[in-house]
């Protein structure tokens, strides 16, 4: 395996999203404020060990900060439309996953939900709505919102941010909204393997070579093969939040023939599109773990895989293999 | 002359709207006491019978347990607080939403592979994913028997025995049959911001009630035609709120309560009319403060009650269970954390023990 460095995938990402964005930006004006530590958009749940099935994990889409604090800042200025409140634990009442959560609305039909929020935070926001009077609470960019404690499954100083552009009707990836990351990491590929399409649970062949193997050479029958990999980001140096990382590209004999990323995530009729699979995002990663990355075909004869793997600051990571199909 | 009768009839007319608009909540005749069970003498957990399907679950209080109403008998235990109960057995998990662990009434337990809260509501045993984002109807050892993912976050859940209703931020409600498949709930395109802010269903299943919407914010009703849920009509409220709430239709179906807040709403299911309800302490621990208090509704009791939880902000340890019936004030348990109750019959639960009733 080799690390490298490579502009071009962070100048593509600058790229698509601008194309994204197509000039809202600016009337948007959407800052993640400065953490710690953040597990970016597309990880998995930290609960959920690889190797076994869980309910629940898939890949995330909204990202996790660290806080020094325990409170965040309102990334944009907006307009508070939903207000969930976590019920005392023991109490007869059932408090949602998200905890403290508040929904809040945006120029242009963006809407950004923060979760993990503290117990005192909601009577802030009810002074903002006096009793009997028709006033939608608005928060500016950069007001304060306490975390206390946390809230949901979020512990103090942790908090969720969620970033959907109801225009698009997609989540967005608001990694790309925090100017003060300084990623230098490249991300760690654990395992990337070829699966025989249509059959998941079919012995699969493992790309990255165990270690101290002389001969990184693979044999397998031609046909179509699903490609699943296993790889983690540092998006903050020292990180202690195992984070997906952005993008995927597979080339083989010289071609890139799959290309996706965690840019965003599509909104479809049974849930959400990670990674161009079909929604729900289920769909996205493998019973233990691994990320669906899409599917390749190989013809008889000798071929040169290699599998790149990079952040959000287009530090790269590959795996190259001779793969020989009978 | 003229004058005179149309300015009388607007003060009788007035009047009328004054009695109606905030429904009173005078106390009713002395309260019949019911029969206490302590938590010190209740019989462990462990010693439940095999068949508990007759007996109220419980989980409030830091403790859980079953009550048999006809033996007035309790059993319970200590409990750290995150528990969704049934007559089956209950499903503890831990903050994280890691750490499901399944008892049942036999003494067995495992633990469920799953990021998720337990939510249990009549005969479903349902998990809801921790992005809030999916639900996972489960059996009683805890396979998961279908999984359903939403493209926003939930913002209502509720049930009776034959459907499970969800509301999304994005004012979607999705119902669902016992083997998961969708039934179609058609709801209105009002403009503006739509989303669910509660819901309930009926216990017949002809009903579904929802807050949805901010500018303006509705109580609508969905009723039930063939296999599908059509909408019906539409109550604009007052005032607006963008809190969440909890939503409670009683078991003849006839009306709801909607809490949210320090704000209880009547709304009339027939008569598609809401009203925001006063509901003053009358326990001897003294005025609360409106603003001070925060309502959650429990559920249906009997055919006609629904039971409110009344907590005070400051301190979310002191509650009461509020019965109201038709929307009137019938009866007040200071201190109550709770309730169990089925068709025939319901319990209060306190820090202490359960008052049968």
């Amino acid at each position: 395996m080799k690390s490298e460095r490579t502009h071009l995938s962070s100048a593509l990402s600058v790229l698509v999203l601008l194309l994204l964005f197509s000039g809202k930006a600016a009337a948007l004006d959407f800052q993640l404020p400065e953490a710690i530590d953040v597990r970016g958009f597309g990880s998995i749940p930290p609960q959920a060990d690889v190797g076994s099935e869980v309910y629940g994990r898939v890949p995330s889409s909204s990202i996790e900060l660290e806080q020094a604090q325990p409170e965040i800042r309102m990334p944009a200025s907006g307009a508070v439309f939903f207000v969930q409140r976590e019920a005392t634990p023991g109490s007869a009442v059932f408090s949602f996953p998200l905890g403290n959560m508040i929904a809040i609305e945006h120029p242009e039909k963006y809407v950004s939900v923060i979760a993990g929020l503290g117990g005192e935070w909601d009577s802030s926001i009810a002074s903002l709505q006096p009793e009997g009077q028709e006033i939608i609470p608005r928060l500016g960019a950069g007001a304060v919102l306490a975390g206390g404690e946390g809230s949901g499954v979020f512990s103090s100083r942790f908090f969720s941010v969620g970033l959907y552009d109801a225009n698009n009707t997609l989540w967005i990836n608001p990694i790309f909204l925090a100017p003060w990351i300084v990623d230098r990491s490249p991300p760690v590929i654990k395992s990337a393997r070829l699966t025989r399409a249509g059959a998941p649970r079919s012995a699969y062949a493992e790309l990255v070579p165990a270690r101290g193997a002389k001969d990184p050479r693979l044999s397998c029958a031609q046909g179509s093969y699903e490609l699943s990999i296993l790889s983690y980001d540092s998006i903050i140096a020292s990180s202690r939040l195992y984070s997906a990382p952005y993008r995927f590209v597979v080339v083989l004999d010289g071609k890139t023939i799959l290309d996706s990323s965690f840019l965003g995530a599509k909104r479809g009729d049974t849930g959400l599109s990670f990674l161009g699979n079909q929604a729900p995002s289920i769909n996205a990663v493998t019973p233990d773990g691994l990320y669906n990355v899409g599917t390749l075909v190989l013809s008889r004869g000798d071929h040169e895989l290699s599998v790149q793997v990079s952040d959000y600051s287009g530090n790269m990571s590959a795996v190259k293999t001779r793969v020989v199909a009978f | 002359m003229k004058r005179r009768s149309r300015i009388l009839i607007l003060i009788l007319l007035a009047l009328v709207y004054v009695v109606i608009a905030v429904r009173t909540t005078k106390m009713s005749g002395p309260s019949v006491q019911g029969q206490f069970l302590s938590f010190s003498q209740a019989h462990p957990v462990s010693e439940l019978p095999a068949s508990a399907k007759m007996m109220l679950p419980f989980a409030s209080g830091g403790h859980l347990g079953y009550i048999d109403p006809r033996a007035g008998l309790l059993y319970a235990q200590l409990s750290d607080g995150r528990v969704a109960i049934d007559g089956r057995g209950w499903i503890s998990y831990s903050r994280s939403a890691g750490l499901l662990e399944l008892h049942d009434l036999t003494k067995k337990s495992a633990e469920i592979q799953a990021f998720a809260y337990p939510w249990f509501k009549s005969s479903w045993r349902m998990l809801v994913r921790g992005d809030q984002m999916g639900i996972a109807n489960i059996d009683a050892k805890g396979a998961i028997l279908w999984q359903r993912e939403f493209p926003m976050q939930i913002t209502a859940i509720d049930a009776n025995s034959k459907r499970v209703v969800v509301g999304l931020l994005d004012g979607s409600i999705y119902v669902y049959d016992e083997n998961g498949n969708r039934i179609v709930c058609s709801s209105q395109n009002l403009g503006g911001i739509r989303t669910v802010y509660g819901l309930a269903i009926s216990e017949s299943g002809d009903n579904i009630v929802a807050v949805s919407g901010l500018s303006p914010q509705n109580i609508e009703t969905f009723k039930r035609e063939n296999n599908a849920f059509v909408f019906a009509h539409a109550s604009t409220l007052e005032k607006s709120s963008v809190l969440q709430a909890s939503v409670a239709l009683s078991a003849d179906g006839s009306h709801a309560l909607i809490a949210r807040g320090s704000e209880v709403l009547y709304y009339s299911v027939k008569f598609n009319i809401a009203r925001p309800l006063s509901l003053p302490r009358q326990s001897d621990a003294g005025p609360v403060a409106r603003g001070d208090l925060l309502y959650y509704a429990l559920g249906a009791v009997g055919s006609r009650e629904i039971a409110i939880l009344r907590t005070s902000a400051e301190d979310l340890g002191e509650s009461d269970v509020v019965l109201l019936k038709d929307g009137l004030f019938e009866r007040e348990w200071a201190g109550g954390t709770g309730i169990a109750a089925n068709s025939n019959t319901f319990a209060v639960v306190f820090q202490d023990g359960v008052e049968l009733r």
